[in-house]
């Protein structure tokens, strides 16, 4: 059997509602900013949810011309303006480099959900002949991992995960994999997600998901707290560089992470639902812990899924105290989604990103709004304020709508 | 409809569909030579024409027009066609 290779995280970009600049939604974050405000993409008055973690102001003029932003749908939008940020991040030169070996993973669990529901519109208005040739590829789920390659030339391993939200985190531990077992040595990865629409709220709310806090927006998003009343929508993308380790530190780059760990895992129990007693969260950790080769001792750090309604915060709570016992108490956990809203198929990619911050900084985020304790819910969750901590391992949950559970371990290398 | 007008609905056409400026495009502009169009591109810019004059353009008749002239020569005789119905 061949040896796993380690692998560095060297580039990250992203945009979301607290920045276009990874350092600054990262002190946004350190300092309890909300993103969520009420809904303007449209008219939500009819909404029982008005509130998400919308995306203002954003202008991708600068790297995407005009006649790419006409063929794709804002989602791919998105991913093209992060990987951008990304990958000049890192300082390659591209044209120096072998990009046979640079692949493109990403995850979303919608796609390109804002063309479906226009070109539906058009269909329904005026009839079949109108719906735009572009509407296909804007559409395709796909889009994004071919749009980077397109773009920049990738020609390794390409295509997309989607496991509702944990499609990003699904398509870091493939990206993982990828760079491990010598498929590429570098990989493009994360994931995009554009969902504030009015087909898809509609959807959200009728599922009964979404909190219902629409007087206080910035309230809304409430993990673990015994108040909470559902998730918040977010939007946005989150693009981390994957590179194989020892290229990375030949050539001087700088390293936030290492990314050591990957565990998947399915509940086999229902369509929304968690399974009650957390198995598929609990054994998703244990495995990604195993594979990591990191003993549960190690972990100082918890990002968790924390969505701020009440079965995953529960469930994902008593997961954690299944896995790490007593020492459960001891272990700081923060939720992004507290601030950020619900990216879905792009929320592991954010808080991955969030994570590999953590560790280049020492650092970690509150949780915001944490304010009525629920005895279900009764671990270290960051409340107050940003705390620095010695952090050496971290992981960071996902689980997804269908049972999808990932878990990821990340590392502070200088400790390894 | 005027020619003139037609070939200002046009332009704006073009111009969103290909990301060029509206004062860079003229009648002698041709879709692949000029403006790189793909074959998805000159679909989505006959589709619009079909909805923003009311007609229909066949594969055929689209496949002939080269240029941004020979579309507002086309829909200009087929307006007047239809006119004269």
């Amino acid at each position: 059997m061949t040896c796993k290779r380690r692998v560095a995280i060297t580039g990250l970009g992203a945009i979301t509602s607290l920045g276009s600049e990874v350092e600054d939604i990262w002190k946004n974050l350190l300092t309890k900013k909300s993103g969520i405000s009420p809904i303007t993409k449209f008219d939500a008055s009819a909404y029982s949810t008005q509130i998400a973690g919308e995306i203002k102001n954003f202008d991708p003029s600068c790297f995407i011309s005009k006649k790419d932003l006409y063929r794709l749908d804002i989602f791919s939008q998105y991913a093209l303006f992060a990987a951008e940020k990304a990958i000049q991040d890192t300082q390659f030169s591209l044209d120096k480099e072998d990009l046979t070996k640079f692949g493109v993973i990403l995850g979303s669990g919608m796609g390109g959900i804002n063309e479906i529901e226009s070109q539906a519109d058009v269909m329904k208005e005026k009839g079949p002949r109108r719906v735009s040739a572009f509407s296909v590829p804007r559409l395709m789920i796909n889009a994004i991992a071919a749009e980077i390659s397109i773009k920049y030339g990738f020609l390794g391993p390409n295509f997309i995960t989607a496991s509702a939200c944990s499609s990003s985190a699904h398509a870091i531990g493939q990206a993982l994999r990828a760079i491990q077992y010598n498929e590429a040595d570098v990989v493009i990865t994360g994931g995009s997600e554009a969902v504030i629409t009015p087909l898809s709220i509609a959807g959200f709310c009728s599922a009964r998901a979404l909190s219902q806090r629409n007087h206080d927006p910035e309230k809304a998003s409430r993990p673990f707290d015994k108040n909470r009343d559902g998730f918040v929508m977010g939007e946005g993308s989150a693009i981390l560089v994957l590179e194989e380790m020892e290229r990375a530190k030949a050539r001087g780059a700088k390293i936030y992470a290492e990314i050591k760990g990957f565990g998947t895992t399915a509940d086999a129990y229902h369509i929304t639902q968690p399974s009650p007693e957390g198995e598929g969260a609990k054994r998703v950790i244990e495995i990604a812990l195993k594979d990591a080769q990191i003993c549960k001792e190690d972990v100082h750090y918890i990002n968790a899924h924390g969505t701020s309604t009440q079965q995953n915060d529960k469930i994902e709570t008593l997961a954690i105290k299944k896995v790490f016992q007593e020492r459960a108490y001891h272990i700081p956990i923060s939720s992004t989604k507290s601030m950020l809203g619900h990216l879905l198929g792009a929320a592991g990619a954010v808080e991955a990103m969030v994570t590999a911050m953590s560790i280049l900084k020492q650092q970690i985020h509150p949780t915001a709004n944490y304010e009525t304790p629920d005895p279900e819910c009764d671990l270290d969750y960051v409340p107050e304020t940003a705390r620095e901590i010695r952090l050496g391992c971290a992981i960071s949950n996902s689980f997804g709508f269908g049972g999808h559970n990932v878990c990821l371990v990340f590392c502070d290398p200088k400790k390894q | 409809m005027e020619r003139k007008e037609i070939e200002e609905k046009l332009y704006d056409i073009v111009s969103e569909i290909v990301g060029a400026p509206k004062d860079e495009l003229k009648l002698e502009t041709t879709f692949v030579n000029d403006l790189s169009a793909d074959s998805l591109t000159i679909v989505d810019i006959m589709t619009r024409c079909e909805d923003v004059f009311q007609i229909t353009i066949s594969d055929e008749e689209a496949e002939n027009m080269k240029s941004i002239g020979d579309a507002v020569k086309y829909i200009h005789t087929r307006l007047e066609k239809d006119k004269k119905k």
